[in-house]
């Protein structure tokens, strides 16, 4: 993720973790969920306070980066509307 | 224990008086509703004022996801064209990036994924564009990317 400190492209888009981005909010978020399938311990990913903090820190956009196989064995893949992805 | 807890948890159990805010006052409509669901119980409602055309970038955002396909890459099919949002929503997109590699730090317990970076690198690019090219105004600092790892945030 240095490359958005680094590029000048990308300069002024910031870059957080859950814990340091509480109270703060941007348009457009970017929440990068880490984990991939394979991944024995969650913990952070798994954390609703984390997870209440990255989504709701946006006003216009929200787009979530993860592996679909490990978010559907929470219950987050329960009754939200679906828009086939 | 208690250094834990938020501190508006700790300032409520003193007794310090608060008041609840039933109403989502700030975000486009539709882009509350996975948060509400989910951690509210769908206890908190919409302000009535809010409205999607009132949010420049989340109409880019809709029409940007529609140029995508059903699994969020470049959409090459119509068919295979991602759902558009209720009328009068918009709501967020969860990109699939499956297969991809997770590594934890060698001394400690936090984790990185540089496929993930990529990915996220490519769609923020494709927004960015589609943006630039129907004259909606998308400032670096109107972004902001969240990692739940230090590691990842840290990463090349």
């Amino acid at each position: 993720m240095s490359i958005f400190t680094q590029n000048d492209k990308y300069r002024g888009i910031e870059v957080h973790t859950t814990n340091t981005f509480q109270g703060f909010g941007r348009a457009v978020i970017f929440y990068d969920f880490v984990i991939a399938q394979g991944v024995a311990n969650v913990d952070f990913v798994a954390d609703d306070s984390r997870n209440v903090v990255a989504t709701t820190r946006h006003t216009s956009a929200l787009v979530m980066v993860g592996d679909f196989n490990c978010m559907e064995s929470s219950d987050y893949s329960t009754e939200t509307p679906s828009r086939g992805c | 224990m208690q250094g834990r807890l938020p501190l508006l948890t700790r300032l409520r159990r003193r007794n310090w008086p608060s008041w609840m805010q039933p109403e989502q006052l700030r975000m486009c409509p539709g882009m509350f509703y996975l948060a509400n669901h989910v951690f509210y119980n769908n206890t908190i409602k919409i302000g009535s004022h809010l409205k999607v055309a009132n949010f420049p970038i989340s109409i880019a955002f809709e029409r940007w996801c529609s140029t995508l396909n059903s699994s969020g890459m470049a959409n090459t099919t119509a068919s295979t064209t991602m759902k558009p949002s209720p009328s009068g929503e918009v709501l967020p997109i969860f990109i699939d990036g499956s297969n991809s590699f997770c590594y934890r730090e060698s001394n400690g317990t936090s984790k990185g994924n540089a496929d993930f970076v990529n990915l996220t690198c490519h769609y923020l690019d494709s927004f960015k564009d589609y943006c630039e090219k129907n004259q909606v105004v998308l400032k670096n600092e109107d972004i902001a990317i969240v990692v739940p790892y230090l590691k990842h945030a840290r990463s090349p």
